[in-house]
This record gives C-alpha cells, sequence and structure tokens, in this order.
C-alpha cells in the first residue's frame, strides 16, 4: 500500500501544482493519472499549442508548461501511479481514505484531492461485441510498457500519430511482428511518420493493410485471433496482442460513485478552501465548480494554494504553519 | 436577430430540437453545448472530436479543413457524414439541419 499525506486524483497542471503547494507545507503528494504521463489536456490534446494567459509567461506551449511544473514540483518528489484509474475511495475508521485503482493499486493518505479536469481520458473504444473479454487480456488501448511486446505478433489499429509511433517503434527490434491497420488508404500523421511507415511497409518490416477494419476477436482466455475486413476481402490474423488507438477522450467515470455533491458532471466545493461535501476530499481545477468559475489553468493554480492551506489542518491538526513567501524561504527546501 | 432550428439526435437515440440565434460569430458546437449537451472540451479547435456528429445533408456542409480531417482521421466511426460541428459556423444554410451525436 502507497502512503502519503495527499492523494492526488488526476496529473493535469492542476493536480502537480498543488504537489508545490502541499510541498511548501511539507505535506507529501503522490498523483494517480489514467494516461501514461502526466499533463492532462495540456500533455494529450494540445501539447504543441501556444498558450497565453499563463502571468509571467506571454507565450508557452502547453507541453513546456507541464515539463516546467514537473521541474517546479520535483524537490518535493512526488510519487505517480500512472495508466491506471482511479475506481474506488473508501473512508477508514480511522479518518483515513483508501484509494483504490483498476488495477488494484492502493493509496491511504489522510486527505485526497481530485483534480480530475474533464474527468478520466478513457479510450475511444471500436464496436465489436466481445472487445471488453480481451481488455488487458490481449488488448491494450494506450502503451504503458513497449518491453511488454518483445517478440510477440503486434497489430496496430488507428491513422494518428500515436498508431504511426508506436508501429515504428515496435518494429525496430521489439515485437517480432508489427501489423497496422487503418481505415483509410492514406495518412494524416506527421509527414516524417508516414514516409517511415511507407519505407518500412516496403521493406517487409510492418505488414500495413489499409481500407481496412478489425470486425472480430477470438480467443480462449486471452486474444489469439483478430478478422480484418477490407474492401476485397476478409481474413483472420493471428496475434499476440492488438492495440487500437483511436485516440483518449475525458469520461467523468467513478467520480460519480463517491457520494460527492454533483452539479452538471462537476464537483461543487466552498470557494474558502475548495473543499467538497466529504470533509478530507478537496476538489480543484476544471473538475470543480461554484458561482463564476472559469475552467482556467490560472484558476486551478489559486485553488491549488487554497486547498493546500485547508489540508495542513486536517493533516497536521496539531501542526503550526506560518505564511511565507518563497522569496523569504530563500529557496526550495524539497523532502 | 433572426432565428433558426437545429435537431439534434443524442448518443441514445434521443431526440430534441433547438431553436437558436443566427449570430455568425458562433459555431455549430457552440449552440449545442449552451443547449446542455457536454461537447466542446477544446473550445471549438477542432483538437478533441467531442462534437463529432453526423449529419446527412450534404447541402449543409462547408468544406472540411486539413485540421478537421486529421482528427476525424483518427476516430473509429469516422464515415462520409461526418463532420466536427465545431467547425461549422452558423448560417440560415444550417435552418432544419439535423445532427446525431457521437459523443
Ligand atoms: C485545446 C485546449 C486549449 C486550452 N487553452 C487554454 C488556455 O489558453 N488557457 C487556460 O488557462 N486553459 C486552457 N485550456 C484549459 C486547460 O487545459 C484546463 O483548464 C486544464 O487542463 C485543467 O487542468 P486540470 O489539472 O484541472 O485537469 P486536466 O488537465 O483535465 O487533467 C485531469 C487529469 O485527471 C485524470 N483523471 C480524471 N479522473 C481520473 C480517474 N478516475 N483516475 C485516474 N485519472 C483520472 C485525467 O485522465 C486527466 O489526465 C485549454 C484546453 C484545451 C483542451
Ligand atoms: S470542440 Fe473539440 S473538436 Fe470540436
Amino acid at each position: 500500500m502507497i502512503q502519503t499525506d495527499i492523494t492526488i486524483i488526476g496529473a493535469g497542471p492542476c493536480g502537480l501544482f498543488a504537489v508545490f503547494e502541499a510541498g511548501l507545507l511539507k505535506m507529501k503528494c503522490h498523483l494517480i493519472d489514467f494516461l501514461p504521463q502526466p499533463g492532462g489536456q495540456c500533455s494529450e490534446i494540445y501539447p504543441k499549442k501556444p498558450i497565453y494567459d499563463i502571468p509571467g509567461f506571454p507565450e508557452i506551449l502547453a507541453g513546456d508548461l507541464v515539463d516546467n511544473l514537473m521541474k517546479q514540483i520535483a524537490p518535493f518528489k512526488p510519487g505517480f501511479t500512472l495508466g491506471e484509474k482511479v475506481t474506488e475511495i473508501k473512508k477508514q475508521d480511522d479518518n483515513t481514505f483508501i484509494v483504490t485503482t483498476n488495477r488494484g493499486t492502493q493509496h491511504r493518505s489522510k486527505v485526497i484531492v481530485i483534480a480530475a479536469g474533464l474527468g478520466c481520458f478513457e479510450p475511444r473504444k471500436p464496436n465489436i461485441e466481445n472487445l471488453h473479454l480481451f481488455e488487458d487480456l490481449g488488448i491494450d488501448y494506450i502503451v504503458k510498457d513497449p518491453e511488454k511486446y518483445k517478440n510477440k505478433q503486434v497489430a496496430i489499429s488507428g491513422g494518428g500519430d500515436s498508431a504511426l509511433d508506436w508501429a515504428i517503434y515496435l518494429a525496430k527490434g521489439v515485437a517480432s511482428e508489427v501489423t497496422l491497420i487503418h481505415r483509410r488508404d492514406s495518412f494524416r500523421g506527421h509527414l516524417d511518420s508516414v514516409d517511415q511507415i511507407n519505407q518500412m511497409a516496403s521493406s517487409g518490416k510492418i505488414n500495413l493493410i489499409t481500407n481496412a477494419e478489425v470486425t472480430q476477436l477470438t480467443g480462449d482466455t486471452v486474444l489469439n485471433s483478430i478478422k480484418i475486413k477490407t474492401s476485397e476481402t476478409v481474413f483472420s490474423k493471428s496475434v499476440d496482442y492488438w492495440i487500437p488507438l483511436f485516440g483518449l477522450t475525458p469520461r467523468l467515470g467513478p467520480i460519480a460513485n463517491w457520494d460527492l455533491n454533483l452539479h452538471k458532471n462537476s464537483i461543487q466545493v466552498d470557494t474558502f478552501d475548495y473543499s467538497t461535501n466529504i470533509e478530507g476530499i478537496y476538489a480543484i481545477g476544471d473538475i470543480n465548480t461554484y458561482d463564476g468559475k472559469l475552467n482556467l489553468i490560472l484558476s486551478g493554480f489559486h485553488e491549488a494554494a487554497l486547498m493546500a492551506q485547508s489540508a495542513f489542518k486536517y493533516v497536521f491538526p496539531e501542526g503550526k504553519k506560518s505564511f511565507k513567501y518563497t522569496t523569504v524561504l530563500g529557496g526550495i527546501k524539497g523532502f | 436577430m433572426e432565428k433558426i432550428a437545429i435537431n439534434i439526435i443524442d448518443v441514445d437515440g434521443e431526440k430534441y430540437a433547438i431553436d437558436c440565434v443566427l449570430d455568425p460569430a458562433l459555431n455549430l458546437m457552440e449552440v449545442v453545448r449552451d443547449a446542455g449537451f457536454p461537447i466542446g472540451n477544446c473550445g471549438g479547435i477542432a483538437l478533441c472530436a467531442s462534437c463529432h456528429c453526423y449529419i446527412e445533408e450534404e447541402r449543409f456542409f462547408n468544406l472540411k479543413s486539413d485540421l478537421e480531417e486529421d482528427m476525424l482521421d483518427q476516430l473509429h466511426d469516422y464515415n462520409d457524414n461526418s463532420r466536427l460541428i465545431c467547425q461549422i459556423p452558423l448560417s440560415e444554410k444550417l435552418n432544419g439541419i439535423t445532427i446525431t451525436l457521437k459523443y
């Protein structure tokens, strides 16, 4: 069991900055996110877009903002559980919480901060009847650990950059066979990647199947083969893994079952400290709502600062804190 | 300002009809979102596909930009009727349109 002072659900910009504000008050944080990388919307939807309303940065790429936040919180050594979705929160008799993920990883803390943005990024799933039977048993929607595909037969579906990039990566000596399946006959990813895919297809390093889609899955307990339908024919292909990469989209998901007061998919909070209706649970960033709420990174950062002040009293009821500027502290003293 | 009628079929197949003011500064995603449908995650820049819809009638189509094609191309349920409705500005041509939400 992972033990920490504050478990943060969601490693978007607001969850990340909460580590800093908590760290200044000597509280340790652990972040959980379904995405395999930190950054939330900034890294998943628009890493290469410039943002113009972060104070002090006339212009900054969303991806660079995330890199900077990671640097800024590094002294406070946050823990990360990535590629896992929080499914359950349970309050214990001693008033601590246990937060459990879909993979059974458990985290115990006195405080929970929900920084879940627009919801949990979840894969867009193709419409195949028995898909759920093989999830995690041959079907992966995100690539978390590429070594898992070592010497395996892997099929990837999708036409975006992530499908192209992973096909190229796995075909370079990781998987024993890579098949890339796309619904159309051309790719719209980065030109470099498209060129590379075409070259690898001509030299036989990648089986490229276009104008095609996967329509059926078979296997006993784990996936053994996929049926591929092209504009001309239908055939089966044996695989160890099928990775459908049709992008991720945020969904509120399990948060709706945690007895929190919700208003239209957002968590209602008290603007005094961004606490929810459950003592010890706070909600900051895009996931919360209150009169006048703006879904801006700036607002989430402010909310993180006030949340941390209030959480301190909860984590260290006897503790005394005095508010100090970071300039007065003369630098950041981490853990 | 004039009003136009929009018919919406949501992901559960429920039908809705809305009237909206024909403000050319707005796009179709914005009026559907303002009517309470949970779309428009990226604010309307063809980056999230939360506004992906099927639209049967071709006469409503303005041309798809490369950006829109790039995003649609990543979806498994993209077909010839697919549009990202944040890329369709409001115009009187849209009066009576029926859109089927995919998100
Ligand atoms: C295209 C675009 C442009 C934007 N431009 C600007 C701008 O110019 N200025 C600005 O201020 N804002 C902008 N925004 C908004 C800004 O990105 C958001 O306000 C910000 O990302 C919110 O941060 P967050 O940390 O609250 O949530 P998010 O960034 O949404 O991160 C939340 C994270 O929580 C995870 N999560 C949720 N539930 C679970 C669960 N149950 N288990 C595990 N993980 C979970 C999600 O997977 C996600 O990674 C823009 C957004 C978009 C999409
Ligand atoms: S609102 Fe994001 S693609 Fe249209």
